[in-house]
């Protein structure tokens, strides 16, 4: 939203209902503020809150906190040192000390009045003094921004402790100066606030406005790969992924870590929601040496290969508290979404691709966990919740999964026997751990000589769906051992196009291509530390268990039994 | 220059919260209860938004109905 009138427009549209929450709201002002009660209904309305706003008359601000029936209102005040005379900001440094005195005077005995007459209001959100609009292009400071610090001063001593009080400089920082402050709506109409700063203003309390209504977040849940750590667990390895603040490559990895402790601390619950094997999560979770946040600040671990938006909604009976008290963190475009889409009451917060982003944004974490009375608070209640989790049981799966992975215009293209793709399908037999039954690691020369041998198919896949394209992912080499008989040579892919069922259908249509020329096909599953999620991949697509020993197992499938099962017709397939 | 009335129209609509059936060419101050002071200010600041152009105060004492507010617009693009 870049205008005013974009969020007019936006205003317009939302939906025209009544929301769960009511607030009633009291704007008390020595400038024009009015404007904001556009930009106060509309961020109201996307949190779910219906709010009524009174306006003060202008440049009354003491009288009408006493005359206001404020009982159970919210009352925000916008008292703008600058305004407290006209022209203050350019007449204060000619003004003798006297002068001076007598209008500090002045301001503080019409403080103290408003201060007395806000005891019954439910909340009072009040604006720090600030001469910076005024004073920025200025060297030494002027005796406006002296008055605004003693003003402020003043107001630690004698203002209710129950004040929220804001840093407006923040939205100035935030906006920029040119998109926040209005100097000609100032000269014209005391305006002296415009879309950039409101804007930025919004953000800046409405996590007050959630907390009044009991909208506050308890529980944030963290992805592991490339959120708490730099890097993949599963492919990179325990010694390859990066959370060291000493360097640059982790210190803003680091820093998620340290900032969701000290979520913790003030008794937000921490929890884990990862795709990858436990185990080796646990390993990183014990033993690995730049690890900062550690087991026993967590709540719980959904450490598995399940959907998150199950894993989260288990997790929200297990404790006991509302999945809409959720704030989970992932930097993955799918999971984010699928998030939005299976369980939208979870809030979502999507890893920036940039890591230094990352590490700014972080700043934002605590906003949402913003309590009115921070001090009856703490970290006790971690104990409790986690025996809510060790007593509780899996529950059953949402029934609209399906529907939701055919709204994700799914799209597999195949790549036979590519030689574009050599050095992409060397690469992937080298990097991929988890999703592969043989891990073999071939060299482009190898992959040349199968591509070219008429003994071998290689079938390499890529995935798009409405939200982007994964690129090529995915990868199995079939052997024709003799006229009848073919292996399953290597039949890997990457763990980040997995939960989506694209495995099924691409193997499906591997098996017809190779039904097509063979009787029998053999695909044996080798272990690995690092494959145990394949371990029963090829029992569960309906091949035969044929020998097994401790390291391998070999699985068989006759051409009569093999039947497309066209249970995956909403991932469209084409070949490149 | 139809495109100009019928985003005025939308401008109004939105920001004096009516429907658009509720402004024609002679609407004024004394038909909508939200077209007040403040109402023209941000009337004023979502105009500009829109058409990319700057109002002077003697332009804005001038705005006294949607037909008069068009004409400002019309000269104010034109120039």
């Amino acid at each position: 939203m870049n205008s005013y009138l974009e969020l007019l427009k936006a205003k317009a549209n939302l939906e025209q209902k009544s929301y769960s929450h009511n607030i009633e709201l009291v704007v008390l002002n020595n400038i024009t503020t009015n404007p904001i009660k556009d930009y106060l209904e509309y961020n109201c309305a996307v949190n779910n809150i219906n709010i009524d706003i009174t306006f003060g008359d202008y440049d009354n601000i003491s009288q009408n906190a006493q005359e206001f029936d404020l009982n159970n209102k919210i009352v925000l005040i916008f008292w703008e040192l600058a305004n407290c005379l006209h022209g203050l900001e350019y007449k204060i440094d000619s003004f003798d000390t006297e002068h001076i005195y007598a209008l500090e005077q002045k301001i503080q005995a019409e403080l103290q009045l408003t201060f007395a007459a806000l005891a019954n209001a439910s909340l009072v959100i009040m604006n720090r003094f600030t001469a910076l609009p005024f004073s920025y292009l200025q060297t030494q400071t002027g005796e406006l921004e002296e008055l605004a610090i003693r003003l402020n001063r003043f107001c630690e001593e004698h203002a209710p402790k129950s004040i929220k009080w804001v840093n407006t400089d923040k939205c100035l920082v935030q906006s920029g100066i040119e998109n926040t402050i209005d100097f000609k709506g100032y000269l014209k109409n005391k305006l002296l606030y415009k879309h950039g700063f409101y804007m930025s203003y919004m953000k800046l309390i409405q996590p007050y406005f959630n907390a009044v209504t009991g909208q506050v977040k308890k529980l944030l849940a963290l992805d592991c790969d490339n959120t708490l750590w730099k890097g993949i667990l599963g492919e990179d390895g325990f010694d390859h992924i990066a959370m060291d603040e000493n360097t640059y490559k982790g210190q803003a990895f680091a820093a998620a870590q340290y900032r969701a402790m000290s979520l913790g601390k003030k008794g937000v619950l921490l929890a884990l929601a990862s795709k990858n094997n436990e185990e080796d999560v646990d390993k990183v979770l014990e033993n690995h040496a730049d690890l900062t946040i550690k087991q026993d600040v967590l709540v719980a671990k959904k450490v598995n290969w399940e959907a998150k938006s199950e894993n989260l909604k288990q997790l929200a009976s297990e404790l006991n508290i509302g999945v809409d008290s959720f704030v989970f963190v992932d930097d993955s475009d799918f999971e984010v979404q699928l998030m939005r889409d299976q369980v939208p009451s979870v809030e979502t917060i999507q890893v920036p691709k940039n890591a230094v982003q990352y590490y700014v944004d972080q700043q934002q974490w605590t906003n949402y966990f913003l309590q009115l009375n921070e001090s009856q608070e703490d970290g006790k209640k971690l104990d409790q919740y986690k025996q809510n989790v060790a007593r509780s049981k899996a529950e059953g799966k949402s029934q609209s999964f399906e529907d939701f992975l055919k709204a994700l215009n799914l799209e597999l293209t195949i790549y036979k026997n590519d030689e574009q793709l050599i050095s992409r399908m060397a690469q992937m037999t080298q990097k991929t751990n988890q999703f592969n039954l043989t891990t073999p690691r071939y060299t482009e020369a190898q992959i040349t000589q199968f591509v070219n041998d008429e003994a071998y198919d290689c079938f390499a896949f890529g995935v798009k769906d409405k939200f982007g394209d994964s690129g090529i992912t995915g990868l199995c080499i079939v052997n024709y051992v003799d006229e009848n008989t073919a292996h399953i040579d290597a039949l890997l892919m990457s763990c980040r196009i997995l939960g989506r069922t694209v495995e099924y259908r691409f193997l499906e249509e591997v098996l017809t291509q190779v039904f097509a020329k063979t009787q029998h096909l053999e695909g044996s599953y080798i272990v690995t530390k690092k494959n145990a999620q394949v371990a029963d991949f090829y029992p569960k697509i309906g091949f035969q268990l044929k020998e097994q020993s401790e390291t391998m197992t070999v699985y068989s499938m006759k051409k009569a039994t093999f039947a497309a099962a066209n249970a995956y017709n909403y991932i469209t397939l084409h070949y490149a | 220059m139809p495109n100009i009335e019928e985003k005025l129209k939308e401008i109004m609509a939105l920001v004096f919260d009516v429907s658009t059936e509720e402004i024609n060419e002679d609407t004024s101050p004394d038909d909508l209860d939200n077209w007040d002071s403040i109402g023209s200010i941000n009337l004023v600041t979502a105009l500009e938004d829109e058409f990319d152009i700057e109002f002077e105060e003697e332009d804005i004492i001038e705005m006294l109905n949607f037909q008069l507010i068009k004409i400002k617009i019309e000269e104010k693009i034109e120039a």
